[in-house]
């Protein structure tokens, strides 16, 4: 019985591609391959069967059983790095086993001084499968999952994509082995995305969702069906405070407020503004002109806590949902809170978060990531930008997200106990979102929602050192390690990049 | 939809049930936390964010010409002892 069995489609592969993995297969770090290379032809066949490897691959035609322990999908002409089999088998040894991983990927460019690109990829993200085959087209499998889910030859002959969500809505465990499992032959490293497939996996999943197929990125979008309308409290924390916003001066909340009563499609919310003491009373009656019996006024007249102020706010009122909402936003898509209200279908989302723009629309927050230090990923960058395998233009689960705009379960909301109000001003929307995650719900970011966050661009969080001890004593093997980073890149920057092809400083990177 | 009026010392208490099961999650999370670190480290230390070790400075001198030989040695020894190297050379 063979440790892996390599099963590659190789109806349009030409003889070299074949050779090219046939060479990677033999120095992969297994004495014992057998290589099923479904679909060649006869000669090219013979060819394979008749090359050295040192008895390390057999090559065979057709399999009707499996007789190895894990099955290894590898695209033709993509070649397995050199002994990465021995840091898989490190994986599958462990006790919790996975039954399927998923690895860093690497394509040769054209530039000598650095020979490869690398697709570093993030641990596992089931929303953001349904958008595009982030994962790679090289999987390994275990055996009995790979029966489980209609067997080699049919899930051979199906498109990445679909092969990837029909093994995953069986897998038990999923991994990312943060290494390069694979060179891949194709110049393009985007993942692959196909419509047919996520239509499938929507109904075999029960998820009720219109998919439309974005050929500019390319990507699945995901809409789910808007079946009920769950009542939100929107959770509005002022002062009052003025200021100028595009050329003219503004009281930022009764702006904020009145694009969500004027611009959004979603109109059963209601408005709790959980006001200072020094809010100025023009402001408070400017708003509840506009808000009239749907907006609600909560006094707070404690220190500055940011946690408490919305706490006091979201137990003041009573919905399905809460919104915490900034005083500084207005919303730019009018269906934003529709998209988001939409994702709670699925009862496994605990909180979701909207794409958050400057006002000059630069990328004020795409969701956190923690490379260590908690950063809102491509701040200040264009709103185009689509980052490495276009991880802003998708759908997908985050660390956490910022408290800005976030959309949270009621239910969950008063499960892990709200905001910390440890935490008065930084952080605490991070260890609320980690808090959601311990109780195991998802928080998902969603590119299709975008509100403006009128944040100065040029605010630096400050950094209170007992805060970072607070928050390293509860999530520091988190910070460390997010899930949906990668150890492999760049720490200390607010970008998806590569750790080995940066041209930063070490200076330039800390700041 | 519009939420009730509610009397003020319900919303404490309230306030107070939701800052009772925050010290839940609290107590939760450090003693994952705590776990993890004696786990990796064999003690509990303060957290404090890493030193950048980023490799943001290209390491040219091992392309030198004469460690060509050393380089080919290196690559070609038993894994477990190239392991070794690496971790006494770090």
């Amino acid at each position: 019985m063979s440790e892996f069995l390599v099963a590659t489609d190789a109806q349009h592969a030409t003889l070299d591609d074949l050779v090219a993995t046939h060479k990677s297969l033999v120095v992969a770090g297994s004495k014992d391959i057998l290589w099923l290379v479904s679909g060649a032809l006869p000669d090219a066949l013979t060819h394979l069967q008749r090359r050295w490897s040192f008895r390390r691959v057999r090559v065979v035609a057709s399999s009707q059983t499996i007789t190895s322990k894990f099955v290894i999908f590898l695209n033709a002409g993509d070649a397995l790095q050199r002994e990465s089999l021995m840091n898989v088998r490190e994986i599958l040894a462990q006790t919790d086993r996975p039954d399927m991983v998923y690895g860093d990927s690497a394509t040769p460019t054209m530039v000598k001084a650095e020979p490869f690109s690398f697709v570093r990829r993030p641990g596992w993200s089931p929303e953001r499968l349904r958008s595009h085959c982030y994962v790679g087209e090289t999987l390994i499998v275990a055996a009995d999952l790979v029966e489980k889910c209609g067997g080699l030859v049919d899930l051979l002959n199906r498109h990445a994509h679909d092969r990837a969500l029909r093994l995953s809505e069986a897998a038990s465990k999923i991994v990312r082995m943060p290494e390069v499992l694979t060179v891949a032959k194709s110049g393009d490293s985007r993942p692959s995305a196909n419509l047919a497939a996520v239509v499938e996996h929507c109904a075999r999943q029960n998820i009720d969702a219109d998919c439309e197929f974005q050929p500019g990125v390319p990507s699945v979008r995901v809409m789910r069906k808007l079946n009920k309308q769950p009542s939100v409290a929107v959770i509005v924390p002022t002062r009052g405070t003025s200021a100028e916003v595009f050329g003219k001066q503004r009281v930022l909340v009764v702006e904020a407020v009145r694009s969500l009563f004027e611009k959004s499609t979603y109109q059963n919310f209601e408005v709790v503004i959980v006001a200072d003491a020094p809010t100025p009373p023009s402001v408070l009656e400017s708003l509840k002109k506009i808000g009239g019996n749907r907006l609600k006024v909560v006094d707070y007249d404690r220190p500055f806590n940011f946690a408490e102020k919305n706490n006091l706010g979201a137990m003041s009122s009573e919905s399905d949902l809460i919104l915490l909402l900034n005083d500084d936003t207005e919303i730019i898509t009018a269906e934003a809170l529709e998209i988001m209200v939409a994702m709670f279908n699925d009862p496994t989302v605990g909180v979701v978060g909207p794409m958050l723009l400057f006002e000059d629309s630069t990328i004020q927050s795409a969701g956190h990531i923690f490379s260590p230090d908690p950063t809102d990923l491509y701040r200040a960058r264009s709103p185009e930008t689509a980052g490495p395998q276009n991880l802003l233009k998708v759908q997908r689960e985050v660390s956490s997200l910022i408290a800005a705009c976030a959309l949270i379960r009621r239910d969950v909301f008063e499960k892990v106990g709200g905001l910390c109000m440890g935490f008065p001003g930084n952080w605490n929307d991070i260890d609320f979102c980690l808090k959601v995650q311990l109780a195991g719900y998802r928080a998902v970011f969603t590119p299709h929602a975008h509100l403006f966050h009128f944040e100065s661009k040029t605010r630096v969080a400050k950094r209170v050192e007992a805060e970072v001890a607070k928050l390293g004593a509860r999530w520091g093997s988190v910070l460390n390690d997010d899930p949906y980073f990668n150890p492999k890149l760049q720490r200390y920057t607010n970008i998806w990049k590569t750790d080995s092809t940066s041209k930063q400083t070490l200076d330039e990177a800390l700041i | 939809m519009v939420s009730p009026k509610f009397d003020p010392a319900i919303v404490q208490k309230k306030m107070q049930d939701l800052a009772a099961r925050d010290a839940e999650f609290v107590k939760l999370a450090e003693a994952r936390e705590r776990d993890r670190q004696i786990a990796k480290f064999g003690a509990v230390r303060e957290y404090e964010f890493p030193p950048n070790t980023s490799q943001i400075h290209v390491t040219d001198w091992v392309h030198r010409s004469w460690l060509r030989p050393f380089r080919f040695v290196y690559r070609n020894i038993p894994r477990p002892l190239r392991k070794l190297i690496k971790r006494f050379s770090v």
